[in-house]
């Protein structure tokens, strides 16, 4: 063997070590990132509320709630997770009834004024949409899916606008599990 | 047991499988980081073996630069969006702040940096 493959050698042993270790901060980073994210939606939403006056209904109350347990379940946010949480739903033959928390949100947004109760439905779903951004990121297997769905999509809503409907009830039907496991466990 | 409690049940097992599937996964690339440092010493020191072939293969496809890059890239990467998050946090941490300290003291001094903790560019 020459020097030269002998340096080339270490240099990959040396250069994946450090890949592994980039990995690794880069794992945490991310979960950094979505509770930082979730951090400012849920400031936002607190000055929203402040300034509405309805800091002490259930509808900011739990929806709060539901921010922090997300906050907490940033971690356990994956996509192998989703597979094994819907891999068990269908082997125990579990069905997910709404937890309390978010039951309670709905009907108490419903009581709430049209123009608040829509704001704070778009707080929920930016928060959803952090969610799916985050599980999607996380695994390059999907980004190619997300972005061949996507152009598809695109493509698609151009001639069926029932296609975006589509879309959207398949991935709030992902990220509604992920939200169900987060207020139940956390 | 209730739903509830098996849902909480199966999520403690899924934490489990996921935690020990993350920890096989690093255990088996730091194995084969080991593994492959071996064999590349071992080759050094004289004796034939099959990872000769494959490195004077890599040597050959410079994939050792290659790999340099990646690390380098991925560093810098990883670098730029910490900075983004930092200064996030900045903007989310200060502005509320400062807006009730000017309420409460109006005549208070500013830092004079941007919301996000840059520096202004006028004062460049």
């Amino acid at each position: 063997m020459s020097d030269t493959e002998f340096v080339a050698g270490m240099s990959m042993v040396i250069s994946l070590g450090c890949l592994v270790a980039i990995g690794c901060l880069y794992r945490d980073f991310r979960s950094d990132n979505f509770r930082d994210q979730l951090f400012t939606l849920r400031d936002e939403m607190f000055l929203y509320v402040l300034n509405e006056g309805i800091t002490e209904t259930a509808a900011h109350r739990n929806l709060r709630l539901v921010m922090n347990h997300f906050i907490r379940y940033a971690h356990r946010v994956s996509v192998s997770r989703l597979l094994l949480l819907d891999l068990c739903d269908r082997v125990f033959a579990i069905r997910q009834s709404p937890p309390n928390v978010y039951v309670e949100w709905v009907e108490a947004v419903d009581a709430l004024p049209v123009h608040q109760a829509q704001r704070l439905r778009e707080f929920h779903d930016k928060a959803m949409f952090l969610m799916e951004k985050h599980l999607v990121s996380g695994s390059p297997p999907l980004w190619l899916t997300y972005w061949l769905g996507y152009v598809a999509g695109r493509a698609h809503i151009l001639i069926f606008k029932s296609t975006k409907t589509f879309i959207d009830r398949v991935i709030n039907s992902f990220t509604k599990r992920l939200e169900v496991d987060a207020l139940l466990t956390t | 047991l209730s739903e509830d409690r098996l849902e909480r049940l199966i999520s403690r097992g899924i934490d489990g499988l996921v935690g020990l599937l993350h920890t096989g996964i690093i255990g088996v690339v730091v194995i084969f980081i080991f593994f492959y440092a071996k064999e590349v010493l071992v080759a050094f020191a004289g004796k034939e073996t099959a990872a000769n072939l494959a490195l004077s293969l890599a040597a050959n496809l410079q994939l050792d630069r290659w790999l340099a890059y990646l690390v380098g890239a991925s560093g810098v990467g990883y670098g730029i969006r910490q900075r983004q998050v930092r200064r996030r946090n900045i903007e989310r941490m200060t502005g509320h702040n400062a807006e009730v300290e000017k309420q409460v003291h109006p005549t208070r001094t500013s830092s004079g940096l941007t919301a996000k903790g840059k520096t202004r560019r006028e004062d460049r």
